[in-house]
């Protein structure tokens, strides 16, 4: 079992996850919301923060409980070889939530921007970077994180409640004003795209802003390549507690491929998108693993440490 | 008598070493052995011509030699001769032959005398050696004039007199199964860390070489790979002292003029001792300029091409009709255009560098009536292309260490903006984020202290350059900055 080393700060940290969270938002359209109205959004959103911080309290719990260990390695520590498949859904998780962001982005490409090069060939090179960040290891993305969002900064320094809080807030009110921008802006037409931040960074009448989509994808994409980064080391962690021993670079390809083919399905086949783009499938997992999971080993360790004395 | 196959210590009998000294130096015509009679007892100075000094030798060790009396018992002669006979500064008694052998290749003389188990070694090193000129490739407006020469004793000899301080070190090392290169690691005791020290022994002590002709034999031992370096390389001794007193250590490399610095940061690639030298206004300015002149030089030329290509839109619409226009009369497209012209440039920067000096300026005149004037009035590259190759590679200068590193950045960026536009150039800029905040140089990493982020420090001497009333309060070692493995060593 391999013990966690506090290699980076808090405000590295959870500025990496402030970005992982970003980027998802900028996918926002009215299939995702649940509706037409985005001010409501708003609200809904606030909620789904207030439920994402109910989620995390088992999280918390655990870390107090195995504060040098992952998940998967608490969770071996709490239900002996069984806890084995803790790491494992959380493998198939990342997998496949970043598969489903990746098919996203390339139907996006497909749809919207529609390029003269490949977009296959476009998000593999993508992924590959993401991966040569996660074979760097966790210092390597965080501190890319500090670079490429230095301006979005929030102010999390040092302990990791405040760092958390920060970060929570910083995503609600981030993707608030964006909402509010969206509804204020687009109004209707907003329910009408696909994707509704990029239609409104093309029509907008900043001049600076003007005629900059190209470099709004792009943008897109340098995030993407964090989450997906942080994501992989993730993998990574979690390869290392199922094996006990130190990821082999195969592993890590392997996931990456595995990501790919699933970004390849959600872009090509129609079954494969209603499945990976399922925002409610995706809702049952993140709650199942991301917050079930933790409470159950968090309970069974508690247990075990109270009858152990 | 001894086997000669077995020997490896000094015999008793001159003869013996005689033979052993012949005859590894066969047929070297610089092989000197000078046989005398000392008070009837026979001995044998050799020395390799050309190291030595044969004025030294005559007026130092032959004379007074020959002038004495030796002592009848065998165990009193060395003594005598090392006290009562000779006076040099650098002698030494040696029994082991291989040590005599790379102390003969290194200028001394050694002096066996029959019947003593020993010989004695007197440092009578006379080889010509250039003087301290300017450096070629770090020219300074206010600096001192002088940098360093092939000779490592001369470099520490200027090190010495900047820094007058007993704290200052050399420790000595060698490198080179062949070539037994002298190193010598120089550092300041109490300021340099000792674990980045050690490192630095034990990586030196690995250096898996047969010869080390040069300073960058050792820098691949030094570093884990990676585009940029994480070792420094200067040819002055000013630098070489400002750097010691931060705490990095500095590597003396004999027969080389560059000194070796570690660990080195990314952001010293943009700093320079006029910097120090001049109003910290004016420092600021010329450093901000520096990092455009990189961005620049790394970029531009994907980027145009990836504009020009495939997002003509992200111009301004004059801009965009000049250089459509330019491209639709030549006769390749544009990324085409641009990396015959990138491998034009290379390539006459090459034999520029590389002709004789009578021909450098021909190489030149060639260079820019071919490509500056011909090819665009031929219509085979567009005027912008070319300008834009130029803007790229003038600026790459502004950063001289980091041209190696930018000439490839170039041409990465170039293809992933030819076939992927803006996207490709952004990818590669995350690619180029990844690499450069995933290495580090002996535990600290390479972009500190920007990423990790200590704002302090970047306004210190990173963004700008505080004057030297505020730098001189600081005590800032290499070790203790942000996310070194190091700190507090």
């Amino acid at each position: 079992m391999e013990t966690a080393k506090h290699r980076i700060s808090a405000s590295q940290f959870f500025l990496m996850m402030f970005v992982s969270r970003i980027v998802v938002t900028i996918a926002l359209n009215a299939r995702y919301l649940g509706g037409e109205n985005m001010l409501e959004a708003i609200f809904s959103y606030g909620l789904a923060m207030a439920l994402g911080l109910l989620l995390a309290l088992p999280v918390w719990g655990l870390a107090r409980l195995y504060p040098e260990l992952s998940i998967g390695d608490a969770a071996q520590a709490a239900l002996g070889k069984a806890g084995k498949a803790v790491p494992l859904f959380y493998l198939f998780y990342f997998i496949l939530v970043n598969g489903s962001s990746l098919g996203l982005f390339q139907i996006f490409l497909l749809d919207t921007v529609n390029p003269e090069f490949s977009s296959a060939l476009t998000i593999a090179a993508l992924l590959g970077v993401a991966l040569y960040g996660a074979f760097r290891g966790i210092e390597t993305v965080a501190r890319c994180a500090v670079c490429v969002f230095a301006v979005l900064l929030p102010m999390v320094k040092g302990r990791r409640k405040a760092g958390f809080f920060g970060w929570a807030g910083g995503t609600f009110l981030f993707t608030g004003i964006l909402l509010l921008l969206l509804a204020g802006c687009l109004g209707p037409y907003a329910a009408t795209q696909n994707f509704p931040v990029y239609a409104l960074s093309s029509i907008t009448e900043i001049r600076s802003m003007q005629r900059l989509d190209a470099v709004f994808v792009g943008v897109w994409m340098t995030g993407m390549i964090i989450k997906l980064a942080c994501d992989l080391y993730a993998c990574r962690v979690c390869f290392t507690s199922l094996a006990g021993r130190k990821c082999p670079k195969t592993a890590l390809f392997l996931s990456g491929a595995a990501i790919l083919l699933l970004a390849f399905a959600a872009a090509e086949k129609l079954t494969a998108q209603r499945i990976l783009l399922n925002t409610r499938l995706l809702l049952f997992c993140t709650v199942g693993i991301g917050g079930v999971l933790p409470l159950l080993v968090w309970g069974i360790g508690w247990l075990k440490q109270r009858k152990g004395g | 008598m001894e086997n000669e196959a077995e020997l490896v210590k000094v015999s008793s009998y001159v003869g013996v070493n005689q033979k052993f000294f012949q005859e590894k130096f066969k047929n070297a015509m610089d092989f000197m052995a000078r046989e005398m009679e000392l008070s009837g007892v026979k001995a044998v100075l050799f020395a390799l011509d050309g190291l030595v000094s044969k004025q030294i030798i005559t007026l130092s060790i032959l004379n007074p030699l020959m002038e004495s009396e030796l002592p009848k018992h065998v165990e009193d002669r060395l003594g005598f001769i090392e006290e009562k006979v000779l006076g040099s500064m650098e002698q030494k008694r040696e029994s082991d032959l291989d040590t005599l052998l790379v102390l003969l290749m290194s200028g001394f003389a050694v002096l066996c005398v029959d019947g003593c188990s020993e010989a004695i070694v007197f440092g009578v090193q006379g080889f010509d050696s250039r003087g301290p000129e300017e450096p070629q490739n770090e020219v300074m407006q206010r600096g001192a004039k002088d940098g360093f020469t092939e000779s490592y004793q001369n470099n520490m000899a200027m090190i010495r007199r900047r820094m007058k301080t007993p704290a200052l070190k050399f420790e000595k090392a060698e490198v080179g199964s062949q070539s037994h290169t002298p190193v010598a690691i120089c550092y300041l005791e109490g300021i340099a860390s000792e674990k980045i020290l050690a490192k630095v022994r034990e990586k030196l002590q690995g250096c898996d070489l047969q010869t080390a002709l040069g300073a960058g034999y050792l820098t691949s031992f030094l570093e884990r790979g990676g585009l940029f370096s994480g070792v420094g390389l200067t040819e002055r001794p000013d630098v070489v002292c400002g750097k010691i007193e931060e705490g990095r250590v500095a590597i003396l490399v004999e027969g080389t003029p560059s000194v070796l610095l570690v660990p080195f940061l990314f952001v010293e690639n943009f700093q320079t001792l006029d910097d120090y030298l001049t109003r910290p206004f004016y420092a600021a300015f010329v450093r901000w300029l520096k990092y455009i002149a990189f961005f620049v030089s790394a970029l531009l030329s994907g980027l145009y091409v990836a504009i020009a290509a495939h997002h003509p839109e992200l111009l301004p619409e004059s801009l965009m009709l000049k250089i459509a226009q330019a491209e639709s009369e030549t006769p390749f497209p544009v990324l085409a255009e641009t990396l015959l012209l990138y491998f034009l440039y290379e390539m006459l920067r090459e034999a520029g560098l590389r002709a004789p000096r009578s021909l450098s300026a021909t190489v030149s005149i060639v260079g820019g009536l071919v490509i500056g004037d011909t090819a665009v009035s031929a219509g085979l590259v567009s005027a912008p292309s070319l300008m834009v190759v130029a803007l790229t590679a003038i600026a790459g200068y502004s950063v001289p260490r980091l041209y190696e590193p930018l000439s490839l950045l170039r041409l990465g960026f170039l293809l992933a903006g030819g076939f992927f536009g803006v996207w490709g150039v952004m990818i590669g800029f995350a690619f180029l984020l990844m690499d450069l905040c995933g290495s580090g140089s002996f535990g600290v990493p390479l972009l500190t202290p920007v990423s990790p982020f200590q704002s302090l420090l970047v306004h210190r001497d990173v963004a700008g350059r505080k004057s030297w009333k505020k730098l001189a309060q600081w005590d800032a070692k290499v070790q203790d900055m942000p996310g070194s493995r190091e700190r507090g060593q």
